[in-house]
């Protein structure tokens, strides 16, 4: 009661309800691909390249002067160069998609622990940007939010079928004449803009878990990929919803509770389906 | 004017890196024929096909497929792999997965149309899945999951069906319903399988095609024990399988 009246009063609260509502929407529909085309691995990859972006355009931004450049725009190029050469390595050499994966992951780390190093109010932006901040959003990041979130999501949407074509079925996507490498490298791109847009919620480190978690509960309730897919939204919304209300009163870390809701949540519905799953089979060998 | 083949190879050659694989392929195959290719396993069935459907590309040598060149021909191709790659347990229901086989016919990107639905309509009463259209792929029996794979194969509504060991893993009863289909088929487009299964060269074949790394053609009546020896390198008696011989051979 007492995060719904706080609601209705502080802007900075309301900000972060809509961030959430408006990710969880891009986080629903890609992650579900992401899973089905078991690329989350690639997805840390990318999530933890971002963090080179991050700091990079804040240095910048700040020591150098460039105004004009937010660091979300750093964390928007990151990504997609991130993107870029994973999905060339994994298109051209398959074999060593592990090992650049791995070095991005610890570079893109790199690079940007260094540029926060060296700017002002390093402490602050270290941890906002590792463990999200979504607290801290601002009418700009929200429209910068809303714009990518629409492209994500209608791209995610009107290619539903090419995409669960290659998902589903590589090889035999490409003998219906579908171009598989451009529809594969569209979809890190859009798992790119989806990690960027998580990042502003719960950070670099914790991407992964609104991306995963949310597909992986909804799973267990539905047989095909679209519900899947809505039902992921609607679970993503209702954990960073939950998550925030959580954390408000005790003054926790909002990107943390959100996870840890969501996590919880997995937790039990795998441990009450595999319990379900049990019972049935001791009926059905009572029963015969 | 005699019509163009359907399937022609000219000198084809190719290999994996290592040895070669295919040496030295030519033959061509008539429209509305139905085909097998037979042989040993790593004989270079499956290059074969694949070659045919334009996801390899021959080292030397030239292929025609339709008239054209292979990757051209995929609009005009129904294709039923052996396995899938996927996850055995992906979230897809039967007529999701008929549906893919309209990838790309009336639209590059959106959604199926109209006419999409009605022929993965008309595929699924084809292989009599239509009761159970709306059940999840992964929860199928196995002789169901081929019908609706053969039923994505042909949802395109193919000139050429390719299908790769159609009844691999299957009992005899299915075995049986899914010659009896492609019998069916055999009268509206040109069928070439491979099939590993000597049994599985049915009564509609009228051609069988050997590889082993080279290949031969011949009349299904040409098929002796002494040629398949000759394939496999093994002892051969050969049955002819057609499961609804109702004959004293065949009890």
């Amino acid at each position: 009661m007492e995060f719904i009246r706080a609601v209705g009063h502080y802007t900075f609260l309301q900000y972060a309800l809509i961030t959430g509502l408006l990710v969880s929407v891009s986080c629903g529909i890609i992650g579900t691909y992401v899973i089905m085309r078991r690329i989350s691995y690639i997805a840390g990859g990318i999530a933890h390249c971002v963090l080179g972006g991050l700091g990079a355009a804040n240095y910048l931004n700040k020591v150098c002067g460039w105004s004009f450049l937010d660091p979300l725009y750093g964390a928007v190029a990151a990504a997609l160069l991130a993107a870029f050469i994973i999905g060339f390595v994994s298109i051209r050499a398959k074999e060593r998609e592990d090992t650049v994966i791995g070095a991005l992951w610890a570079l893109g780390m790199a690079v940007g622990v260094l540029f926060i190093s060296r700017t002002p109010g390093y402490n602050e932006d270290l941890m906002s940007y590792l463990f999200g901040n979504i607290l801290m959003v601002k009418t700009s990041d929200i429209l910068l939010i809303a714009t990518l979130d629409v492209v994500v999501a209608g791209a995610g949407l009107l290619l539903y079928n090419q995409f669960m074509g290659i998902c589903f079925d590589e090889e035999f996507a490409r003998v219906r004449g579908i171009n598989v490498e451009f529809y594969y490298l569209l979809l890190l791109c859009l798992t790119a803009l989806t990690v960027v847009l998580t990042v502003s919620v719960v950070g670099v480190i914790m991407v992964i878990a609104l991306l995963t978690l949310p597909v992986a509960v909804a799973g267990h309730f539905s047989g095909t990929l679209w519900k899947i897919m809505g039902l992921s939204v609607l679970l993503s919304m209702l954990f960073t919803t939950a998550g925030l209300a959580v954390s408000y009163s005790p003054n926790l870390p909002a990107g943390a509770t959100i996870i840890v809701v969501a996590g919880a949540c997995y937790l039990v519905v795998t441990a009450a389906s595999r319990l379900l799953r049990r019972r049935k089979i001791k009926r059905s060998d009572i029963s015969s | 004017m005699p019509e163009k083949p359907v399937i022609e190879f000219d000198d084809v050659s190719f290999t994996y890196g290592g040895p070669p694989v295919l040496e030295n392929i030519s033959f061509a195959l008539a429209r509305g024929t139905f085909t097998s290719i037979v042989g040993p396993n790593g004989g270079g069935k499956s290059t074969l096909l694949k070659l045919i459907l334009g996801l390899l590309t021959p080292d030397s040598g030239r292929i025609s497929v339709l008239g054209g060149l292979p990757r051209r021909a995929g609009k005009r191709i129904g294709y039923m792999p052996q396995n899938l790659t996927s996850d055995p347990f992906f979230p897809v229901s039967v007529t999701d997965l008929v549906l893919m086989g309209r990838l790309c016919i009336a639209r590059n990107f959106g959604p199926y149309t109209r006419a999409d639905k009605e022929a993965a309509r008309a595929a699924l009463d084809e292989v009599q899945l239509s009761d159970i259209r709306n059940r999840q792929f992964s929860t199928l029996s196995g002789g169901q999951q081929r019908r609706a794979l053969l039923a994505r194969a042909i949802a395109p509504a193919p000139e050429l069906l390719l299908l790769d060991e159609p009844t691999a893993g299957l009992d005899m009863k299915s075995e049986v319903r899914m010659n009896e289909l492609l019998g069916r088929l055999s009268s509206r487009m040109t069928i070439l399988l491979v099939s590993h299964n000597l049994g599985f060269v049915t009564r509609f074949t009228k051609n069988v095609i050997c590889v082993k790394g080279t290949v031969a053609v011949h009349p299904t009546e040409e098929i002796t024990s002494d040629l398949l020896d000759e394939v496999y390198g093994g002892n051969f008696k050969i049955v002819r399988h057609d499961h609804d011989c109702t004959g004293e051979d065949c009890r």
